[in-house]
This record gives C-alpha cells, structure tokens and sequence, in this order.
C-alpha cells in the first residue's frame, strides 16, 4: 500500500508546510467534512466566496481547506465533490492558521496550517485510483476525536446549563430525522431547520438541531452550536459527523452493554451503591416485580417539553420555541431472592424494545390488552442491564435509583416494531452458576 | 467512666421483598420467618389435581413435587388461569399463607426446560441465602 501510494508521488498533509511553497505540492485524502458557501461581497469590487471542508489521509491527521473564487467556481466545485469522494489537490497554498478565525466557523484540526484552493493556482479532482481511494475509505467512518472524548446524552442531561455554549463532542445513534422547516436568515437568504433525534443507551431521545443553509441543505455538516439547560444539541459549521463510526468507538458507545458482564444479585447491587458514589453496571437475573403498564397512560407515556432560550441568532428565527420529546417513561420493580430494587427507571427505546410496540402503538391498546401485556413480563425472571447509583444518602431507604439499560427475557410475544427497532431485547441462556458464585 | 468503642456501622437490614425459588417443603419453611422477611415463592411442580371452582370464584388445583403436595389458589382478578393439564410441571410465582396452607399463585405457566433444568441451582441459592439471613435475624 505505502508503495503504491508512494509512486503516485504526493505528499502526505502532515508534511505540508508554507515553506514548500514554490514546490509542486499534491496531497490526497478524503472528504469529511462540508462547510456552508459564504459570500463576501462587500470586501472586493467582484463578490468571493469561501468554502470550506476538511480533509484527511490518516486517522490522526486531518487539515481544512478553503477555496476561494467567484460565484460560478465555488458551486462547480461544491457540486462535484461531496463527503466521502477520494480527492486529489494540487498546488493549494499552505498557510498558517488564523487561529481565532478558523476554530469560530471550521472543525478544530490537529494540523497548525490550512490550506488554500485559489481558483487560478490550485486544482481538485476525484482520485481515479481505486487501490488509492480503497485504502483512504476507512477513515470516513474514523472519527477526528479521542474516541473517549464525547459525552453520553445522560451527562449532558445532568451538566444542564454549565453546558451552555459549548463544543462538544457526541456519540450516539440517530432515533428519527424530523421535517424540514424553512426560515429566512438574517442574510435575507432562506435556510432549512431540521430537528434529529438522537438516542444512547441511557437517554431515550435528544433533539439536536440541524440548521442547514438553503443551498447545501443535503449535506452532513453540523456543528453542536449550544447546549441550552443542557437539552438540546444545535448545529453550525465547526462540526464533523462520522457515520457508524468504527468498531473502536461503537465499542464504547455500546460499553453499557458489552462490557457489562458481571452478573450481580439485587443485594449486590444496593451495597455496591452503598459503597462508592460512582455510578456502577451490572446484570441481574431479576424478577419483574412491578410494572405499572394497565395504570392511566399519562403515567407510562410522558411528553417533556423544552425551551429554547432564543439565545443564539439562529433560534430567533424560528417561531418554534418548545420542542418535546414523546417516550415511555416506565417504573418497574427487580426482585430476587436478595431483595427489590424499586423505580427502576425504563425509558425509550429500552422499553419499546421490551414491550414490542411503540408509543404510538401502545396508546391504540385497550385496558385489557395492556393488562395481557404486562402480565407477560410480571413476575418472569429476566436478565437485566442497569447502571445504579446512590441517590440520598441521608435517607436510610431505598436511596438507590436504577436505571434499565437493557432487558431480555424469554417473553413469548409478537413484536409490533419494524425489525429495524427490534434491538436490545433477545433471549438469554441462564447460567446455572449465577446464582451460586461466590463472591 | 466506659470508653466508647466505635461500633462498626452495620448495614441496615434489607426487608424489600423478596422472591424464593423453592421446592413445595422448601416454601412451607422459610415461610415462617415471612414477618421479618417479606416473600414470593417461585415453585417448579407438577398439577395434581383437576381444577376446580372454590370460594369466591377463585381456582382450586393441588400442585406436588416428590412427596409435597400444596394447595394453590387463582384469582382471576386480571388474567384468566390459562388451560392446565394434570401431569405437566408448571412454574408457579405466589404467596404462601401459613395458617391457611395455601399458595395463592399470581402467575402460572408451563415450564421451560431450561427453567426446570436451573432451578437445583437456584433453590441451592436462595436456601444459603436465607440460612445466612435468618442466623442474622437470630444474631440480632
């Protein structure tokens, strides 16, 4: 591969730098990035306009690059290169980056330089070599950061407003992409808004909000503009999205529940509360003890609502100040021979997946059918993933709050769902030796 | 003048409930402390009798395995008592009641195999579980 890559002849973008100036350079890499078309009119008698995307070759490296031209240049070459083509760029001007301007509106690069497409000098095209573009694909799905820097929607949930304004990084799966709504700029120009919602394990729905400019609405470019109480994600130019990122990050995303292999008994689990602050895992072969499915469904579905501050420009422009998110909300009660851990929180997409039917599904059901349908779990024995933690602990009872993470049980049922949502719930073996390990 | 000595903080007893797997003799045992800890019973046994309608219209059967048998009742408050068949294990969760002798059963089913196959295991489980629990009752 490094031979091959090496009779092409280019340079690798971490070797570019401004004093090769006037040296034939060529680098080639993948597109991972877009940023939105910028005009900048008043600044030359001919209007110029900018984009940007960011580039890489290698999984640690990756540079922005802007061009610059007329009107008809920059829509040429936004039109014929998205995210993920395999290109070539020859002769770009390395320059050093300004250091405030690029990290305000492009993804922050690990590399001290940007480079310069100008429309007389520099070229961009599509790299024709298969074994070149094969070999780079893979990092399209490599994420530019620490695969251990991002925040669990939970923990942006509990920051709330400390996170107000912040970049950060997330690591989730996407639920449902809402409707595209339009809006004027403050530019005169018509802009989309687009709401994703987002899901992990512990957060059931988070609304990120993708604010996409008329012109580039398809593309993948956001930017987590602002945290407000903590509640939604918004979206503007500083960001990269990376699809199924890969099996080293999924790991971690899914860390609740693969590497959640210690099997604990209820008792286990309240002392293990008891003992450390810190949040803790585990499995349980627990009993379902308590599932209020057949009370009113205001208690088991629960619309939150949430307020946009309007601090941030962009969210002046939308009339739309509250967004909610619709999800069950379930309490349920684990039991074994040890004791009952009470209110353990089940929430969406868990519980969808546990129960078989969507909320909307779920709210079509008759009195009887609901009672039928919690009695399929009520008092089975299920292998449970939960993440406890101590709550009060001033109070002598039951200060523990547990979350679900997962349930899977031999419940005999049709599932209602699409496969696509049919995750989390499967059958488990029970391991005779559970129950008798010492410990 | 006495020097205090610093007690070591004992973890306050748990009386959540709890739920047992047991054999029939099993449950009529650890039953009796059933005022200090609060239980279930789950029970893998055969039916052993026909069903039949008692007294406010719950469900009368004889559950047995080896040489106990146990009196269950059904309430069909919420779910009707589905089709059982004399001579086929079933796995029973209830409430035992000492001073009727009757295991009021909340939920019903066929066994799984692999229920039947782990259930040694668990009983062995819950046995030393409680055998622990009651010298700490006794203790206190």
């Amino acid at each position: 591969k490094v031979l091959k890559m090496a009779a092409i002849n280019h340079n690798s973008i971490s070797e570019l730098h401004p004093k090769l100036l006037y040296l034939f350079q060529k680098v080639i890499g993948i597109i991972i990035g877009k940023t939105d078309i910028k005009g900048f009119p008043d600044r030359k008698i001919i209007t110029l306009f900018e984009r940007s995307f960011s580039f890489t070759d290698s999984p640690d490296f990756f540079i922005n690059v802007s061009a610059w031209g007329s009107d008809g240049y920059i829509n040429r070459l936004c039109s014929s290169f998205s995210i993920g083509d395999v290109v070539i760029i020859e002769n770009p001007l390395v320059t050093t980056k300004d250091l405030e301007k690029e990290e305000r509106f492009c993804p922050t690069t690990p590399s001290p330089y940007r480079l310069m497409l100008a429309e007389a000098h520099s070229q961009m095209c599509l790299c024709v070599d298969v074994d070149t573009s094969d070999s780079l694909l893979p990092l399209i799905h490599m994420p530019v950061k620490d695969s251990r820097d991002f925040y669990p929607l939970g923990d942006i949930v509990a920051n709330g407003k400390s996170l107000d304004g912040s970049f950060i990084n997330i690591l989730a799966a996407v639920k449902a992409i809402g409707e595209m709504k339009l809006f004027r700029k403050s530019d005169g120009c018509q802009g989309q808004r687009m709401e994703v919602k987002l899901f992990d394990e512990l957060v059931s729905s988070f609304p990120l909000i993708w604010w996409v400019s008329y012109f580039v609405f398809y593309l993948l470019v956001i930017n987590f503009d602002s945290f407000r109480n903590g509640m939604t994600a918004a979206v503007n130019s500083k960001t990269i999205i990376t699809v199924n990122p890969g099996k080293r990050v999924t790991a971690s995303f899914h860390q609740s529940i693969t590497s959640i292999t210690a099997v604990y008994t209820v008792g286990q689990l309240k002392e293990k509360s008891q003992e450390s602050p810190e949040t803790s895992h585990g499995i349980t072969y627990s009993f379902i003890s308590k599932l209020d499915l057949d009370s009113c469904v205001s208690k088991v579905i629960r619309t939150r609502w949430y307020a946009h501050s309007g601090r941030t420009g962009w969210v002046t422009h939308c009339n739309n100040f509250f967004s909610s998110i619709t999800g069950f909300d379930l309490m349920m009660n684990l039991t074994d021979h040890t004791g009952t851990l009470h209110a353990c929180t089940l929430r969406s997409p868990v519980a969808e997946a546990m129960l078989g039917c969507t909320t909307e599904q779920f709210t079509h059901l008759t009195d009887n059918e609901r009672t039928a349908m919690k009695w399929k779990f009520l008092l089975e024995r299920c292998k449970t993933y939960v993440k406890v933690q101590l709550l009060f602990t001033f109070r002598l009872k039951d200060s523990v709050q547990t979350h679900i993470i997962n349930v899977c049980g031999n419940f005999c049922f049709r599932s209602s769902l699409p496969p696509g949502q049919r995750v989390g719930c499967g059958q488990w073996s029970w391991p005779a030796h559970w129950l008798t390990r010492a410990r | 003048f006495v020097e205090q000595k610093s007690v070591p903080k004992k973890a306050p007893f748990d009386n959540s409930l709890r739920i047992l797997t047991a054999v029939i003799d099993g449950m009529k045992h650890w039953s009796q402390f059933k005022d200090k800890v609060m239980c279930f019973f789950e029970i893998f046994a055969t039916l052993d009798s026909a069903v039949t309608i008692g007294r406010h219209g719950a469900k009368n059967f004889l559950l047995r395995d080896g040489k106990e048998v146990v009196q269950c009742l059904f309430y069909e408050h919420e779910q009707e008592l589905p089709r059982l068949i004399r001579g086929q294990v079933y796995r029973c969760v209830g409430n035992y009641d000492r001073v009727r002798d009757v295991l009021v059963c909340m939920s019903i089913r066929a066994a799984k195999p692999s229920e039947v196959r782990n259930a040694q295991e668990a009983i062995k489980a819950c046995d030393t579980h409680m055998r622990k629990l009651v010298r700490l009752l006794h203790e206190a």
